[in-house]
Parts: C-alpha cells; sequence; structure tokens
C-alpha cells in the first residue's frame, strides 16, 4: 500500500462529505464500543489482567533478543524454517522466492497486518501468484480494490448495500439475497474450491511463544485452518514484537484481545501451530516457513516509542476515537489508522510524511483508557508533536501564532492590556447582540459556531475594579 | 551482515540495561504470571461441566449440547439429532481408536467429508469450561480439516477431559520437550463474521452448526 | 486575629485566559464559592495562560517559560484553584513532561503541580464544601470534559454538588464521557472533523430534552454552545460553578441574555 498521509487533508475532505461511509461508520463504532463495555464490565480480574499483559510485554522488549533466539530454536526443532528480514524489501524477497521455489501458482491469505506493512501483495505479484483473500473483510475490499480500512475490520467502510453489489458484480454464483447472511454464504460458495486447491498458504501471526517455538492465530471464521492446512505451503510473516514468553503468558493476552477486540470472551478459533505436517499426519503442509519481521521495530526499542512496541493489534483505540469515527479508516493515507496508527506511521516512515497524523487528535485519552496494554497514546502523540517541532515541521502560521502568544503570555501587564482591549473589540463587533456570527481571523471557529460575546470587561480588569481586587492591592 | 545480525546488533544496542541470565529471566517470566487465579474469571460455585454446558450453549458460542452416560450411547444421540435438523446427508466420522469402536450402523458413515454442506463427526481432546470450548490437534488419525469443513460438525466430548482454564491444558500437552502435533486449536463454538457492519453472522468459511455430545463416564 | 484565621487555607485562583476574556463571571463565582468554603482567596496579577497551546504544538520551551511563571506565582499558596480540568490538568499532570532535565526546577514544578486543584473537586473533596440554600430551575444535561474526567477523575464531584441544589433535575446524556472536540488548537486547525464530533455531541444533548446544559471547562462549552446557538437550539450553557453559586442567570453562553 502507497503512504498518503501526506495528504490527510484531501482524504479529510472527501471523507467528512462521503454519506456511505457515515452510515458504514454510525452502523459500527457504537456497536463495537458497546460489545466491549459489556464483556469487560463481566470481567471482574480485568485490571489485574490488564496489568499483568502490560508487565509481560515490557519484560519481554527488555530481553527480546533472548526471547527471539529461544523461539528461533524451538520452532526450528518443530521443523518450521526461520527467516529473518530487516526490511520490507527483504520480506518481500523471502516470501516471493519460497514461492518460486514451490512452483506456486495460487496462495490464500490470512488477514494480517504485517503482511500489509510489509506490501506482500507485490511480492506475491512478482512471483507470479495469484493472490486470494480468504477473510471476509479482505475478500471484500479485494474485489474493491480498496485498501483496509481498520487493522480488525478492513471493510468498516463499506455499508452492506455497498458489499451486496459488489458481489452481484464480482461473484461466480450472485448471492441469494442482499441480506448479510446470504452475503456471507455467498463468499463461502465463492472461496471454498479456492481454499482447497491453494499452492500456498500464507498468514500472520497474533502472537510468537518463545517456549514452544509456536505461532498462534485468532480468528472467527475458520479462514485460517483452511488456509494453512490445505496447500504444501505454509508461510508466516510476523513482527518481532508479536513474541511472548510461553503459553502461560499467552493465556492472559488470549484473554484481553477478542475483549478489547470484538467483545467477547474468547473468538471462535485460536490456533496454535506448531510446524510442517508431521510423519503419518491426515492433512498438513509439507513446508513451514516463518518470516521475522523488524522494519523499525528495533529503532522503536529504547526510545520513547517503545511502549507502541506493547500493541496487541486490538482495534479498541480507533473504535473509541472521535476522530476516526469522524473520517474513517482511509483518511490516514496510511496502513495502521486510528491513534495507533498516528503514532506508528511517523515510526515506519517519518515525521514529514505523517505531517497530521499526530496533530489531528483531540487528546481526549478515551484510545489510552480502552486500550488492553496500556499504551500512552496521547502522551505519545503529543511527543511526537514536540519532535515536529524541534524539526522545525509545524506549520508557520502555527509557528507565528504561538510565538505571538508566547510573547504576551510572559508579559502579564501587556497581555491583560491586549486582552482587554480585545474584548472590548469583540464586543463592538457584536454590534450589541449576543452571539457572533462571523469573525475575520476566527475562520476556523465561525464556519460552524458561534461564538459567544463577551462580558464588559476581562476578569483581571473586573477584579482590579472591585472590592476585592482593591482590598487585595492594600 | 546477514538480516538476523543486523535485528539482534540493533536490539542489544537499543536494551542498554545489563543482560540478566536465563534463569533470572525465566524467573521474572514465572513471576508475571504466578497465582492465575487473580485473572481467571470465577466460576461462582458452578460445577465444570455446568460452567461448560452454559458458555457453549450461550448467545455469544451458539453451540447446542446434549449429554449421555456412556460412550455406546453416542451414535444414537448423534443420529437424533439430525433427525430433529432435518439432516439425512452421508455422515463423516474421524476415524480414530475411541470413535471406531462405536456402533455406527445407524449413520450413513462415509469416509470423504463433501467439500462443503457436508455432516462430520469428531473427538474433541479436551473441552474448556471457562470458555465453553473444545481442543483438537492433528495427527494421523485427526485429520484437522475434518473440523472445518463441514456445515454441521458433531463434537463426541468426555466430561472427564473437561479442564477450567487454558493455563490447566498446557501442561497436559507434554511440556516443552515433547514432540508437539502441527496444530492445536481450540474451537468455541461455530464460525462467524461481523466483517459487515459489525453484523454478528454464522457460519463464514467453517461450520454453521455446532453439536457437542458429551459423554458423563 | 483568631484561630479560624490562622487555619484558613490560601487559595490562589488562577482563572485561566478563556475564562479570562471570554466568561469573567466563571471566576467570579469560584471566588464566591471559594470564600463561602472556608479559604483566603488571593487571585495573583501575573497570571496569563497555563501553556496548553504550546504544549498541544510540541513548543516545550514556550510552554516551560510559561509555567515557570506560573510557579513563581503561585507556589507560596497552600492550594492552586483553576475552573478548568485541562487547565488544572496541565499543571497537575504535564508540567513535569517539560521539566524532566531541568533539575533546579524540578522540585518546585512538582510541589506546584501536587497542590492544583480544579474548582469543583478541590470544593468537594478538600473543602468538603455543599453550597447551601442555592437554587436553580431547570433540567439540566452534563456533559464529561476529558482532561478532568481521565486524568483528574472528576465526575461524581459535580455530579453529588449539583443534586444539592433546589429545582434542579439531572438528566443523564448519552456518551457523557466522549469527547466535544473542542480539543484546544484542534478546533481552528481541524475544523471540519471538530464539527462533525461536536455535532455528534449536540445531537445527543438535544435528545435529552434538556433545557440546561453543565461541564466544567470553558473551552468544551463554547464550543457546545456555540454549535447549539448557530443550529438553532435553545438549550442554556453554564459551567459548573456558575450554578453552585447561585450566578447562572444571563441566559449562559451563547444564550438569549438576561
Amino acid at each position: 500500500m502507497i503512504q498518503t498521509s501526506d495528504r490527510f487533508r484531501d482524504h479529510v475532505a472527501r471523507a467528512l462529505t462521503d454519506n456511505d461511509l457515515k452510515i458504514a461508520l454510525t452502523r459500527t463504532t457504537g456497536l463495537l464500543q458497546s460489545r466491549r463495555r459489556q464483556v469487560i464490565d463481566e470481567y471482574g480480574e480485568y485490571a489485574e489482567a490488564r496489568r499483568r499483559a502490560t508487565a509481560i510485554k515490557d519484560h519481554t522488549l527488555r530481553h527480546l533478543d533472548h526471547y527471539l533466539e529461544m523461539f528461533e530454536a524451538n520452532a526450528t526443532a518443530n521443523g518450521a524454517i526461520v527467516h529473518w528480514a530487516k526490511t520490507p524489501a527483504e520480506a518481500r524477497r523471502i516470501v516471493s522466492d519460497i514461492c518460486t521455489a514451490a512452483g506456486a501458482k495460487t496462495a490464500t491469505r490470512v488477514k494480517s497486518m504485517l503482511g500489509e506493512e510489509i506490501g506482500i501483495g507485490d511480492a506475491l505479484t512478482d512471483a507470479g501468484v495469484e493472490r486470494i483473500e480468504t477473510d471476509l473483510a479482505e475478500h471484500i475490499i479485494q474485489l474493491a480494490g480498496d485498501p483496509p480500512s481498520h487493522i480488525v475490520m478492513p471493510a468498516m467502510h463499506k455499508t452492506h448495500e455497498q458489499v451486496a453489489s459488489l458481489f452481484d458484480d464480482k461473484h461466480t454464483i450472485a448471492p441469494d439475497s442482499h441480506d448479510i447472511p446470504d452475503l456471507v454464504g455467498s463468499a463461502r460458495r465463492e472461496l471454498r474450491q479456492r481454499f482447497l486447491s491453494a499452492d500456498v498458504g500464507i498468514s500472520g501471526a497474533n502472537f510468537l511463544i518463545a517456549e514452544t517455538g509456536a505461532i498462534v492465530t485468532v480468528t472467527n471464521e475458520g479462514n485460517s485452518e483452511l488456509t494453512c492446512t490445505p496447500p504444501k505451503v505454509h508461510i508466516v510473516t510476523a513482527g518481532i514484537e508479536k513474541i511472548v514468553p510461553g503459553m502461560a503468558h499467552a493465556s492472559v493476552f488470549l484473554r484481553l484481545l477478542s475483549r478489547a477486540a470484538i467483545g467477547a470472551e474468547i473468538t471462535q478459533y485460536t490456533t496454535f501451530y506448531n510446524g510442517p505436517k508431521r510423519p503419518g499426519d491426515a492433512d498438513g503442509p509439507e513446508a513451514y516457513h516463518i518470516v521475522l519481521v523488524d522494519n523499525h521495530r528495533t529503532e522503536m526499542l529504547g526510545s520513547d516509542l517503545q511502549p507502541m512496541l506493547r500493541c496487541i493489534r486490538c482495534g479498541a483505540c480507533m473504535n473509541h476515537c472521535p476522530v476516526y469515527a469522524a473520517v474513517g479508516g482511509h483518511a490516514y493515507g496510511a496502513v495502521y489508522p486510528g491513534p495507533m496508527g498516528s503514532v506508528l506511521t511517523p515510526a515506519l516512515s517519518s515525521l514529514e510524511a505523517a505531517k497530521d497524523l499526530p496533530n489531528a487528535c483531540t487528546l481526549n485519552g478515551r484510545c489510552k483508557e480502552v486500550c488492553p496494554v496500556n499504551i500512552p497514546l496521547p502522551d505519545m502523540l503529543r511527543n511526537l508533536r514536540a519532535r515536529q517541532w524541534d524539526a522545525k515541521l509545524a506549520s508557520p502560521l502555527t509557528k507565528v501564532a504561538l510565538a505571538g502568544w508566547g510573547f504576551m503570555a510572559r508579559r502579564p501587564k501587556l497581555y491583560h492590556l491586549v486582552t482587554g482591549l480585545g474584548v472590548h473589540g469583540l464586543r463592538v463587533w457584536a454590534f450589541g447582540r449576543n452571539r457572533i456570527r462571523r469573525m475575520p481571523f476566527a475562520g476556523g471557529w465561525v464556519k460552524h459556531r458561534d461564538l459567544p460575546r463577551p462580558e464588559k470587561g476581562s476578569f483581571m480588569q473586573q477584579y482590579n475594579a472591585s472590592e476585592h481586587g482593591i482590598r487585595s492591592r492594600r | 551482515m546477514s538480516d538476523r545480525s543486523a535485528i539482534f546488533g540493533a536490539i542489544k544496542s537499543a536494551n542498554r540495561a545489563p543482560a540478566l541470565s536465563a534463569d533470572q529471566i525465566a524467573e521474572e517470566a514465572a513471576q508475571l504470571v504466578a497465582i492465575p487465579q487473580k485473572i481467571q474469571p470465577a466460576f461462582d460455585g458452578a460445577a465444570l461441566l455446568d460452567r461448560f454446558v452454559a458458555k457453549a450453549t450461550s448467545e455469544r458460542v451458539t453451540a447446542t449440547v446434549d449429554r449421555v452416560t456412556t460412550m455406546a450411547e453416542i451414535p444414537t444421540a448423534v443420529s437424533c439429532y439430525l433427525t430433529e435438523v432435518g439432516q439425512t446427508g452421508p455422515v463423516a466420522v474421524q476415524d480414530c481408536h475411541v470413535l471406531d469402536h462405536m456402533d455406527w450402523s445407524s449413520l450413513n458413515r462415509v469416509s470423504n467429508l463433501a467439500e462443503d454442506g457436508g455432516i462430520a463427526v469428531t473427538l474433541a481432546e479436551y473441552g474448556i469450561a471457562e470458555t465453553g470450548s473444545i481442543v483438537c490437534r492433528s495427527g494421523a488419525d485427526s485429520p484437522i480439516l475434518l473440523n472445518f469443513l463441514p456445515l454441521y460438525h458433531i463434537v463426541v466430548l468426555r466430561a472427564s477431559t473437561l479442564v477450567a482454564y487454558s493455563e490447566d491444558l498446557w501442561p497436559l500437552l507434554g511440556g516443552r520437550t515433547a514432540p508437539q502435533s502441527r496444530l492445536l486449536t481450540l474451537i468455541t463454538g461455530t464460525s462467524g463474521t461481523a466483517d459487515i457492519e459489525a453484523r454478528n453472522v454464522r457460519g463464514a468459511h467453517g461450520p454453521k452448526y455446532m453439536h457437542i455430545v458429551i459423554a458423563l463416564d | 486575629m483568631n484561630s479560624a484565621d490562622i487555619q484558613k487555607p490560601r487559595v490562589g485562583l488562577f482563572v485561566t485566559c478563556l475564562v479570562d476574556a471570554m466568561r469573567p463571571n466563571i471566576g467570579f463565582a469560584c471566588l464566591k464559592l471559594l470564600e463561602e468554603a472556608g479559604c483566603e482567596v488571593e487571585v495573583p496579577q501575573a497570571q496569563t495562560c497555563c501553556g496548553q497551546p504550546a504544549f498541544n504544538s510540541g513548543d516545550d520551551a514556550t510552554t516551560r517559560a510559561i509555567a515557570k511563571q506560573i510557579i513563581e506565582n503561585f507556589e507560596p499558596y497552600d492550594y492552586v484553584v483553576v475552573p478548568s480540568g485541562s487547565c488544572a490538568s496541565m499543571i497537575r499532570t504535564h508540567y513535569r513532561d517539560v521539566f524532566t532535565d531541568q533539575p533546579d526546577w524540578i522540585e518546585r514544578q512538582a510541589a506546584l503541580s501536587a497542590k492544583t486543584w480544579e474548582v469543583v473537586s478541590f470544593l468537594s473533596d478538600v473543602m468538603q464544601y455543599q453550597p447551601d440554600g442555592i437554587h436553580y430551575e431547570g433540567v439540566v444535561t452534563y456533559h464529561d470534559s476529558c482532561s478532568g474526567l481521565r486524568d483528574l477523575g472528576v465526575h461524581d464531584q459535580p455530579r453529588n454538588m449539583l443534586a444539592g441544589v433546589e429545582g434542579l433535575r439531572m438528566t443523564p446524556l448519552k456518551d457523557n464521557d466522549a469527547c466535544c472536540g473542542f480539543g484546544g488548537t484542534f478546533c481552528v486547525k481541524y475544523p471540519d472533523i471538530s464539527d462533525a464530533i461536536v455535532s455528534a455531541k449536540t445531537q445527543n444533548i438535544v435528545a435529552t430534552g434538556a433545557d440546561t446544559l453543565l461541564a466544567g471547562d470553558l473551552g468544551c462549552l463554547m464550543n457546545m454552545a456555540g454549535k447549539l446557538s448557530r443550529d438553532g437550539h435553545k438549550v442554556k450553557t453554564y459551567h459548573t460553578i456558575e450554578v453552585l453559586a447561585g450566578m447562572a442567570n444571563d441566559g449562559g453562553i451563547c444564550g438569549d441574555g438576561e
């Protein structure tokens, strides 16, 4: 996916007038919030689980090399071939080479945001492999030619009417009706044979278990197992930060992930993959590859962005973000949208390319509140703004306005004088009415809102003229 | 320099804290999951079986459940279920030691499951009461796709194999040095998706119906 | 001088730049209630802004300069009280972020931060004060401003204190803890997104049928009142402290006047 975060404002302008998007977002974000709320309220041990999950991630990151070595040794002993990729380009080359060596023509895929991150679609194209997305939402966006708009529900931007129209057009057999269950049934029918005849199956991993060398996928549809079992080759792509020490540690995260992401105590399929087909196995791939990807994660380690590496990709932050709810995921122009995307995107690309992302945030803090691993997202976004400021990336208007404001704020007498004049000026401008509808230099405000008419004098003016104020100066 | 060395080099220079020994790291890791009761949802006095059934039949999971006293009664229970739901087609029964000892003659038993729309009977190795999940592993006598391809998935579960929590399951798998099956899955109810407008729909790519027959002996 | 005078807590009132310019009544309501609660209140002259606009734009140097001014002028007091969750939080929880490598100042900053309070929670939690004989006739719905709620835990206090006001009936606001879209500089940097967010908020407000909207932050209040007014809705908007002080009688922010 080509990153277009620098065109955030253009994307937003389009998003805010997109009625279908508005309907889609309204239909989904409220539901996701209330489902999570309910299941968290029922989980009395939530606060302790969250505390432990945060501590486990921090511990693992402190000893990341130790655990990665352990994982590699155990996975290899189980028959996996473990590869390392510092960059997306290297990861693509590895995947491409494996597919070519296997003579693959088709590859089924289970949703993986890391796969998006490394541009796996390009890797498959380079190897002449037809890519078949199997996760319902990924299937929808593949047919529509869209990038994902959410990390858990990639087709959140589509109304069911739009999906119906898409399936009518693209499915071999049109859906039985436009009801959502029939749309799902149509995708099942469309993809069944593709699962069974694919040459390669590609998945991500929600967790890597160091102690056993297993990878875990947490899914609902059955497409993970149908992707990773029939083909001759199973390839896993995963970020190095997905690692946890052992099975008991995974249990902690499994309880949190599904609750935070979809408001369920557990997903339908929590599957551990240990290696290729064992001798005598009735089914399974002959070859099993794990591609471990860095892509700037080692840079975030040891920096003030390290907490971002705790992320378990639940999507709760964006489900509760008022900006995301208003503009949708595509507006961010990056692989990862919403609050976590606004922190990750500068790290994965640059402060300059990410531009608006750290700034288009009200700092309301709900993201941090719902994060199962306590990532201080608003603080990190603000720190990114400080980095942008130091790198002189702030807009000239902001710099001038703040310089003026700062100058005055440090000179109380001048400040009070100017404020008093300003208050008076606003009162005059109001022409005796209680509300101000138009104001030069305040276009951003009065475009959508009225301004109140101020009182007859600032607080400091009125106070200094009052009895209390006069008394206090004696 | 290989990518591997570059990655490990970058990690070492980022983590400047003094390195602990492997034993110390393991000790710290163990502390982090000590007393798992603190994060395990309480059963409020419910017995394992009752908890399992309550969760499995809950709205979020949508399995149906039947109980029989002995293993020998299982084929009849399966027959009854299929009659109830109007399914008369062929049934693929997992070819494993436990299930082979039963009399399946009342069913139209086949060895190959259809690509879709089929019915399969499989054996759960374990059940997890916390969430109403069943546990299956791939193996010579366990084509794992039997759990994912059918439309109707009938699960045979022995009550004696129920554990309370996933933490109780891990030690039963043989530990670090035991050979692991290729795949181990915790299946909780029927397949589903909420990818279209967050509407929960059952029967995505996996089974749309799950019926669990629990043998109490 | 009697012993009661010696024990009176000395409060430095920091009214905030928005209150100073746009609604001094809030400052006077604070003054009234703080004195009634038994505090000795002073208004340091050298007060302008808490530094939030600079901080939120990433200009740590300017933030620090403004913060030093606040520290110098307010540290003589027992408490610093602020009629704004976001400004109080700026001082209480965020000042430390710009003083981390300032060994000479860090102790002074920590001391000031520790004694800085949002006004409603100060009256409730520190002074354990409930105003007496206050009357407000109306159906009120309450918006929880983000910083006050999440940084400072202000939630029960305004509700408890408003429960003691005669004639006032509370009705809950759907998504009361959802951001109103003000976000300080956010609303002028991204006005259209802010509008989408505040529109969702005002829809919820109007749906309650309440005739009055209250909150603890003037930025949020101006944002919501300004939108309600632009859309022609008759909902009186006040700062909680104005109602508690019995000084909510001018029709409110963007209201119809007295």
